[in-house]
């Protein structure tokens, strides 16, 4: 009990004083993984759509791959996205490896799996004579769409949040292709993996706070959109 | 008076049993026809094969003389409207849902609410403008899917059963007032009942439907005098 009270001292130690380092660790970490989240956004959500929109040869492998992506270990992801950004890999001569955007790259291998299923779940929810609805009403392919995109923007927000969720609070990917580098690739769950190691458990533990605080926060704010808009 | 929509030797097929089989029909310009008939005798696909809405197994349909196939889908879809038996909305306001045909049609902001206000006036539901439309009643949520059908000024509107889900009262009221407003504007209807009195009050000619094919028909004007 000391010990997590000590982290919570800590903690709010940091915050209170602003903290250079830590604060410049969660600033990365926000834009890490928020640009991670972005990105399976724009991939994941056309997608999904068009997955439960669309019957095709195939279809229902894509599916399954989609859904067996969600639970896609990161340290998985890290090594293979490792391999592929190794200087000797076939993406080697970018220099990514142990860079922001390794991170953000393989965090976003990690999200969108998430966001593809969650959407297609929304989209397919959708009572489907409204698509019969819309088309009678004279919309176009893309009217069309983006109507149902519009009508399942709650479950589009879970799968935000879902994204959002699953990146935040990875460590292995981030420390596979980041490194945790200090002031270059050090988020949130490196940082307080690295504290655990060198037996610094209240920092560990007072990273870990503001690892949570950060998460609320964002899902918060989404939950907050989501409802209001529910609520309407 | 010239023809708008015409079927030759119209069938749908679907899961090998056949829904439709209409060697021949027509609408006139103006017309208003019911299609009355069992559970299941096909109604329901006619107009939906009419509205676009649905691909015929075999057979030709022309609008205004000219098949089909000649237009694209979106352009037919653009003369006509459909009104469901259950009023489908969406997760929007009464307004959102009913300017959502004119925003399709690229109508402005500004000349879409100018149109739809006084649809929704006469429908009684302007003071609803505002709500969820998914918080309405069964009859208000049907009046604004009504407006949001009348407000496009359809050349053709085909109307599903669409005071079927409605008490006794509020369907004898929206069925007077949806067939003085079709009549005003002349919009050439479609209407699909199960009552005689809603196919009397909406319709010049009633066709009777049977296992997908046409067994009858009756004029009602004739019928009234």
């Amino acid at each position: 009990m000391e010990l997590i009270w000590q982290g919570l001292v800590k903690a709010l130690e940091m915050l209170v004083s602003l903290d250079p380092e830590i604060f410049e660790v969660t600033w990365l970490t926000l834009r890490v993984s928020g640009m991670a989240t972005l990105i399976s956004v724009l991939i994941g959500v056309p997608l999904g759509t068009l997955l439960a929109l669309t019957r095709f040869p195939g279809r229902n492998f894509l599916v399954s791959l989609s859904n067996f992506g969600m639970g896609l270990p990161p340290v998985v992801v890290g090594l293979w996205v490792s391999i592929f950004l190794w200087r000797s890999g076939p993406f080697g001569a970018l220099r990514l490896i142990y860079t922001p955007v390794a991170i953000v790259i393989a965090q976003a291998v990690i999200a969108s799996p998430i966001v593809i299923s969650f959407t297609l779940a929304a989209i397919q929810q959708i009572n489907p004579r409204i698509r019969l609805q819309l088309l009678a009403l004279g919309a176009n392919r893309l009217q069309m769409l983006w109507s149902l995109v519009k009508e399942a923007r709650m479950g589009l927000l879970a799968a935000v949040m879902a994204g959002f969720g699953g990146v935040v609070s990875e460590v292995g990917a981030s420390m596979m292709v980041g490194g945790n580098i200090k002031g270059e690739t050090r988020v949130l769950t490196t940082a307080t993996v690295m504290e655990v190691n060198k037996g610094n458990f209240d920092v560990a533990l007072a990273i870990s706070v503001i690892l949570l605080l950060l998460a609320y926060s964002v899902t918060a704010a989404l939950t907050a959109l989501q409802q209001r808009r529910s609520g309407q | 008076m010239s023809k708008i929509i015409s079927i030759e030797d119209l069938t749908l097929v679907l899961g090998g049993r056949t829904i439709l089989d209409i060697p021949r029909l027509s609408l006139e310009e103006g017309d208003a026809i019911s299609l009355m008939g069992p559970n299941g005798a096909g109604k329901s696909s006619l107009l939906m094969v009419m509205a676009a809405l649905q691909e015929p197994t075999s057979g030709k349909l022309y609008y205004r003389g000219r098949e089909y196939s000649e237009y694209s889908e979106l352009s037919l879809h653009r003369k006509m409207a459909m009104v469901f038996q259950k009023p489908i909305v969406l997760d929007l306001s009464v307004m959102e849902n009913a300017e959502l045909g004119l925003k399709f049609r690229g109508v402005s902001r500004r000349v879409r609410l100018a149109r739809i206000r006084p649809w929704l006036e006469r429908l009684g539901v302007a003071h609803l403008e505002k709500s969820r439309a998914r918080s309405l009643s069964g009859g208000e949520a049907q009046r604004v899917v009504l407006a949001q059908s009348l407000v496009l000024e359809p050349e053709v509107i085909f109307l599903d059963e669409p005071f079927s889900n409605l008490d006794k009262d509020i369907r004898q009221e929206l069925m007077e007032q949806t067939g003085g407003l079709l009549k005003e504007h002349r919009i050439t209807t479609v209407l699909v009942t199960h009552h005689s009195k809603e196919a009397q009050a909406l319709s010049d000619t009633v066709y009777f439907m049977e296992d997908g094919r046409i067994v009858g028909f009756e004029n009602m004007k004739e019928h009234c005098r």
